[in-house]
């Protein structure tokens, strides 16, 4: 890939800008907490809450897309390794959903590794066709070992998440676990961004031989965010076969790989309210297009053009630019 | 097969020797047929993966929406052989050509816009167009699929000890034909020189007076010609469906970049290879796990050599 120009490509940094106005963040979360009070529907509350399941799984990504420049095409994959460990933590050996959650984290971050080391000398579109063979093995193989993964059927009744205790089995409740689980996430990648981590990393976006000229391991960095991305796809397919209370190799397709990587470039690549406007915005406008029926994925497609055709810098970049008119109209 | 287990069986002094030297002949024609069905696959593989190539060569761009233009190929070559009742002949060059036409119209709608943005912003790009074409091909032909006429026939044929199809051989001999024309139009012709040029360096070429606009459409043209006989040849094998496209794209780019993305002989060798892979591990170990078979070929190549096998080595240099 060509080095991406300073107007291209979003930076995490400008998020410090945002962060700034604690108040309005503040009565946004207090908004979104109350929210699965407001929201009468269960039909939105569940497009709520998958909205939150995507944000944490495009979150992983754009921390391996945004921030060191690496396209995966495969991370369903990951996705589906967590949901499918998890199921079977809690149901085949009747650990504790926690376990669980952690397990299928630990598993994909473990997949990352197997993937990320071997891959580390390749670039650009290699990796991006590794991954990508990478997501389609995966897929067959959960349609392939059935004794394992149930085959096409997949499986079903998984019983909803719990801790100390607590069931969530209801759809208000599951929202404040995984928005709860979402906020944490997103705390460690903010921070992240500041730390040595993250600046390395985007030091390795922008220059690779200049990056290790500073004595930055870019081998070490790469492989970490390869596993940490895998880390934060297994904990959203934890939370997702919970929540759904079914796996099955329908929702970890090729085309989920790709409906990830498209969220991360709609939402703005390496930024971090990127991600959930990304996950936030393609969940929604899928879920719209199924009042078309048929041409749900015709207009879907054509919107993922479009939103990268007219939208470079992503939804992230458009709410600044908003954001930035707004204030300057406040000043005069 | 049946001459060779005569001629091994019949003599009266079969030893035990001579019957495992029979089993071990008769596993050897058993392996050169599958590899020639690897082959024919490969073939078809490596069409796609020629488009692939030329496309990165010329403009550094990627089409994940390459594949589609294989489905598009065979959906309207069948529609134009059994709706319009056109003669295979006339209808294979007709819907090549118009698939190439359709091409350059996406070209410009789609890829011309992103021409000098960051490739992630392609992929993207052409994977949503992907999924356009794929729903698009829903709503025209329907989500069920259709059958491929057997042009070239479809009963087996013996040569020696193989038993093959004349659909099998036709593939492989016409695949080979449609890259010696390509490389030939490229090293002989005056437009395939003027194309040469402007894949080895754009500036210069339109200094030289080449306009580059054109070959860069007539590259993209003949790269969906390619793709779309690949599709007319894997349809009687595959039975065409919308999501056809979908993995034959991605195991021609496969092919492409095993060779050498960009490199016109790699994307060729690539495709056999990944062919042969596919058909070997369904044949020998499952049949389950083909698609992983041709993705874990490539993933060993990649890690042996990860330029591809024919690729130039980059040098960063700062």
């Amino acid at each position: 890939m060509e080095p991406p120009s300073a107007t291209s490509t979003a930076s995490p940094i400008r998020d410090e800008g945002n962060l700034k106005p604690r108040l309005i963040i503040g009565i946004l979360i207090l908004a979104c907490l109350l929210l699965p009070l407001l929201v009468e529907q269960p039909y939105y509350l569940y497009l709520i809450n998958l909205t939150g399941i995507h944000a944490i799984l495009i979150l992983g990504l754009n921390l391996l897309v945004g921030f060191t420049g690496m396209v995966s095409l495969g991370h369903a994959g990951f996705f589906a390794i967590g949901a499918y460990l998890s199921t079977k933590i809690v149901m085949n050996l009747h650990l504790p959903w926690i376990l669980g959650l952690l397990g299928g984290g630990t598993g994909a971050l473990v997949g990352g590794l197997i993937l990320g080391i071997p891959t580390n000398r390749m670039k650009d579109l290699t990796l991006s066709l590794v991954t990508l063979g990478f997501g389609i093995s995966i897929y067959r193989v959960l349609m392939s070992w059935t004794s394992f993964t149930g085959g096409a059927i997949g499986i079903t009744d998984v019983p909803p998440a719990s801790l100390l205790g607590f069931s969530f089995k209801e759809a208000a409740a599951s929202f404040y676990l995984i928005y709860g689980i979402l906020g944490i996430l997103l705390a460690v990648a903010a921070s992240m961004a500041h730390m040595r981590v993250g600046r390395a990393l985007l030091a390795i976006r922008e220059d690779e031989v200049a990056a290790s000229a500073m004595g930055i391991n870019t081998r070490y960095y790469r492989i970490m965010a390869f596993a940490m991305s895998a880390f934060y796809c297994g904990c959203a397919g934890s939370l997702f076969a919970h929540y759904i209370g079914f796996v099955s190799p329908d929702s970890f397709t090729f085309h989920h790989s790709i409906t990830f990587v498209s969220m991360v470039v709609v939402g703005g690549m390496g930024s971090v309210a990127g991600s959930f406007l990304g996950a936030a915005g393609l969940t929604l406008i899928l879920e719209y297009f199924r009042t078309f029926s048929q041409y749900q994925l015709v207009l879907y497609g054509l919107s993922v053009i479009l939103f990268v055709v007219f939208l470079p810098n992503g939804l992230a970049g458009l709410a600044e630019g908003i954001e930035r008119r707004v204030s300057k109209l406040f000043q005069k | 097969m049946d001459r060779v287990q005569g001629r091994v069986e019949n003599p009266p002094l079969a030893s035990t020797k001579l019957e495992t030297f029979g089993r071990e002949v008769r596993a050897l024609w058993f392996f050169l047929q599958i590899m020639l069905g690897g082959l024919s696959i490969g073939a078809i593989y490596s069409l796609i993966g020629l488009g692939f190539s030329m496309l990165w060569s010329a403009m550094g761009i990627v089409n994940f929406a390459h594949g589609e233009f294989a489905m598009l190929g065979a959906f309207l070559g069948v529609t134009l052989m059994k709706m319009a009742g056109l003669p295979f002949y006339a209808s294979f060059p007709l819907t090549a050509v118009l698939i190439g036409l359709f091409s350059l119209l996406v070209d410009r709608a789609v890829l011309r816009p992103l021409r000098n943005r960051d490739l992630l912003y392609i992929v993207i790009a052409t994977l949503g167009l992907s999924i356009f074409l794929q729903n698009g091909a829903i709503l025209v032909w329907g989500a069920g699929g259709m059958l491929f006429p057997t042009v070239f026939g479809a009963q087996p044929l013996q040569i020696g000890g193989l038993i093959t199809t004349p659909q099998t051989l036709s593939v492989l001999g016409i695949g080979i034909l449609l890259m010696l024309g390509l490389q030939v139009f490229l090293a002989q012709t005056k437009i395939g020189f003027c194309l040469r040029a402007a894949v080895q360096s754009p500036e210069t070429a339109s200094l030289m007076g080449i306009e580059t606009r054109f070959t860069n459409a007539l590259t993209f043209f003949l790269a969906a010609l390619l793709a779309a006989i690949a599709g007319m040849f894997i349809a009687p094998i595959v039975y065409v469906t919308p999501d056809m496209g979908v993995l034959i794209g991605l195991k021609g780019f496969s092919a492409a970049v095993v060779g050498g993305y960009g490199n016109m002989l790699g994307a060729m060798v690539g495709g056999i290879i990944i062919g042969a892979a596919e058909t070997l591990g369904a044949q020998y170990l499952s049949s389950a796990y083909k698609d992983v078979f041709a993705f874990l070929a490539m993933f060993i190549v990649l890690l042996v050599s990860p330029n591809g096998l024919f690729g130039k080595r980059k040098i960063d240099r700062t």
